[in-house]
């Protein structure tokens, strides 16, 4: 079996979620099909400049085809018409300069996979919402496998990105929340699709003291891991942590690890350790009390997996409803939607031993159950063996240039402000039902 | 903050997570959102309590209040057989009646007129009812305030009340041979009317002060008291306990003792009713 991973960025110091995902998945992959990689040359995902070489490299084992960006990232521009196709009326045609405005902008790469498309058994494309995925699904439907990473925003609301859910031969998800989410807006639930997620490369060696000691931490401590950004709670979290210090706890420390693009506060019990190696990442996994995870919108967080194959409780964001639903699930974590919530949980989490060592011991058997390589191989494998034995649907085409000009799609933010919300427990037992909060 | 009885194996988040809202909830009272309890807090009392906006000629408005005016009767039109006709007499001249005579302008007039009373009289009620609330409010708040006075004003004279009868104890030492000390002050205080009803021991109501620095004063003319017991009298053996110790060492030698300042006064016989209230 011959398979293509396109991705927006690849590379080992690529550090985005979707990006590391799809790394993971095309190295485990390689062990049993023949793997290519597509990319772009952009590293950063900003303005996708154009940083690596065009043309083959290896990274790792895994043969690499980089095509340049046409154009950087405009944000004036895309901020332009993401507020229009987001908050206002709009066309199809407005849905395809977002897309085009967004980026990251690569005919080449689009030009490749027409003409070569058909010599891959599979392309698996990973982010719905960006330019490769869109238009490479297009040009290679009856060979595109979608891993969409789709959050809860207006993004996926926007009504050309329906066409591609229907229209692809298989769809893997990464959480049941995510399904239910794009079944509800989509009604593709006739396409193959797996819940599958993504593993972790865990250490076996990581030591807790070997981090104390190289950050003079002693205190116990919760971490945060990831970019430290008020589009993922951190604000949020910093008042909370600031109030709870002062009223509930006399030692507990936030221990913050990512790179930071906001004022972290000055706080004698608030520790922002910058980019730290994986092999500290882990380190201060094994090393914290508990992990905390404030985003609203992810669509699966390595993180907080990571966390539970360190056998770590994990404190996550009740807003969203991915993690909401993982904690539930796996009975390893606590999760909050408001300040005595979290002081709560908290508190729980740092002074009941008996219900932090049931947490720890959920998630570490949770991720050995659903998250082991082994078993995500298999859920890819077992799909990719049942798409090879049917044959492919013709995907809707885009409708006509006056068509597409007509101004009749609502704005994407009531779309997806009027999906029901709430954890879909009861995929776990076989029944897909999704809760309305 | 919560406390979970966690079994191996039987954790449940969601019932934890349950359990985490209940006792908010519960700690609360009512389940406000964060936007209502910051709302709440922001909200200036003294805004809602303003008593200058409230209208002293509120009544006469309501009075005065305008009446409607109808519009007189239209033309009745009576008996079936003249009704017939003069309905299509009217048909027949109505496209010639509007051509003459337009009633649009009367009709909205009138209706106008109608609505802005009706208006005017909205906004009395409005008003009535904002006065209304800032009254309860006002009141609500002084009840508030009152209670609190009269628990205070209980706690200084439960004070006052045990102070006064240390010093009594002080200065009325008991006839020898009266039989107890408390028999001794009902005589030397029975009014000259001689209604001589026994005078009861009034019961604490929050219990001993222990820290307070009145406590402390309090405990020390209490130990003096202990300490006065008179010599020729044959005290209870609790009294002696009491006594015994340090008759010299003033507040600090009546450790356990000073705490509990009636150890030390001998009890009488029919104790029993001493701990009644005093009606």
């Amino acid at each position: 079996m011959k398979l293509a991973v396109v991705v927006q960025r690849y590379g080992a110091d690529v550090n985005g979620g979707a990006e590391l995902h799809a790394r993971y998945v095309a190295e485990h992959l390689a062990k049993h099909a023949e793997v290519e990689v597509l990319t772009t040359c952009a590293k950063d995902y900003i303005f996708w400049s154009n940083e690596f070489d065009p043309g083959e490299s290896r990274v790792g084992n895994l043969l690499v085809r980089r095509f340049p960006v046409k154009r950087p990232r405009d944000l004036e521009n895309f901020d332009q018409w993401s507020t229009r196709v987001f908050e206002h009326r709009h066309s199809v045609a407005h849905e395809l300069a977002w897309l085009d405005s967004e980026g990251p902008t690569s005919p080449k790469l689009i030009r490749y996979l027409r003409r070569h498309g058909s010599s891959y058994d599979f392309c698996l494309f990973f982010s719905y919402r960006y330019y490769h995925a869109y238009h490479g699904c297009r040009a290679v439907a009856p060979h595109a496998v979608l891993v969409p990473t789709a959050e809860r925003d207006p993004a996926i609301g926007l009504s050309i990105f329906g066409p591609i859910f229907r229209g692809v031969r298989g769809i893997m998800y990464n959480s049941f929340e995510e399904r239910a989410m794009i079944q509800a807006i989509t009604g593709n639930a006739s396409v193959r699709h797996a819940v599958v997620g993504v593993g972790s490369e865990i250490p076996t060696d990581s030591d807790p003291n070997r981090f104390r000691q190289k950050f003079e931490i002693q205190q116990p401590f919760i971490v945060y891991v990831g970019r430290i950004d008020e589009n993922k709670g951190c604000l949020e979290l910093f008042d909370f942590f600031k109030n709870y210090a002062a009223r509930v706890s006399k030692s507990l420390q936030l221990v913050l690890i990512g790179r930071s693009i906001l004022k972290v506060p000055s706080h004698s019990r608030i520790r922002h350790l910058g980019f730290v190696s994986d092999q500290d990442k882990f380190d201060a996994l094994a090393a914290a009390h508990a992990l905390v995870m404030p985003s609203q919108f992810e669509s699966l967080s390595m993180v907080t997996l990571e966390a539970w194959a360190m056998s770590r409780p994990v404190l996550a964001n009740g807003c969203c409803d991915v993690l909401q639903g993982q904690c539930i699930r796996s009975n390893a974590g606590l999760y909050y939607k408001n300040y005595e919530e979290f002081a709560e949980t908290l508190h729980a989490l740092e002074t009941n031993r008996p219900l932090h060592a049931a947490l720890s011991r959920n998630g570490s058997q949770y991720f050995r159950r659903h998250y082991a390589w082994p078993v995500i191989e298999r859920k890819y494998l077992e799909v990719l063996e049942h798409l090879k034995h049917e044959a492919p649907k013709p995907m809707e085409p885009l409708p006509g240039w006056f068509g597409r000009q007509r101004r009749n799609v609502a704005p994407t933010r009531e779309i997806v402000d009027a999906l029901p919300t709430g954890p879909a427990l009861k995929s776990v037992r076989g029944q897909r039902t999704v809760r309305r909060r | 903050m919560a406390d979970f009885a966690i079994r191996a194996g039987s954790i449940n988040v969601e019932e934890i997570m349950r359990h985490i809202r209940t006792r908010i909830r519960d700690k609360r009272g009512v389940d406000y959102t964060e936007q209502e309890i910051r709302e709440l807090a922001n909200v200036k009392l003294e805004r809602i309590l303003d008593p200058t906006g409230v209208r002293s000629d509120l009544l006469k408005h309501f009075r005065e209040r305008p009446k409607t005016k109808w519009p007189e009767e239209n033309y009745p039109i009576a008996g079936s057989a003249k009704r017939r006709l003069l309905i299509f007499i009217r048909r027949l001249l109505r496209p010639f009646l509007r051509l003459l005579f337009y009633h649009q302008n009367a009709i909205n007039s009138h209706i106008e007129t109608r609505f802005a009373a009706k208006d005017e009289f909205d906004t009395l009620h409005y008003e009535i009812l904002n006065n209304l609330v800032v009254e309860i409010t006002r009141l609500g708040i002084e009840v508030k305030s009152l209670k609190m006075q009269v628990q205070s004003v209980n706690s200084r004279l439960d004070f006052d009340e045990r102070r006064a009868r240390a010093l009594e104890g002080l200065v009325n030492p008991p006839v020898a041979g009266a039989p107890t000390k408390r028999k001794t002050q009902s005589d030397v205080e029975e009014p000259g009317d001689g209604s001589s009803s026994p005078r009861r021991r009034r019961r604490r109501r929050g219990g001993r002060r222990r820290t307070t620095q009145s406590g402390k004063a309090n405990q020390a003319v209490e130990a003096e008291t202990t300490t006065a017991e008179p010599q020729g009298q044959a005290p209870s053996p609790d009294a002696e306990v009491a006594a015994s110790p340090a008759p010299t060492q003033g507040t600090e030698s009546s450790t356990e003792e000073a705490t509990r300042p009636e150890a030390a006064t001998p009890r009488a016989p029919d104790d029993g009713a001493a701990d009644t209230p005093e009606s």
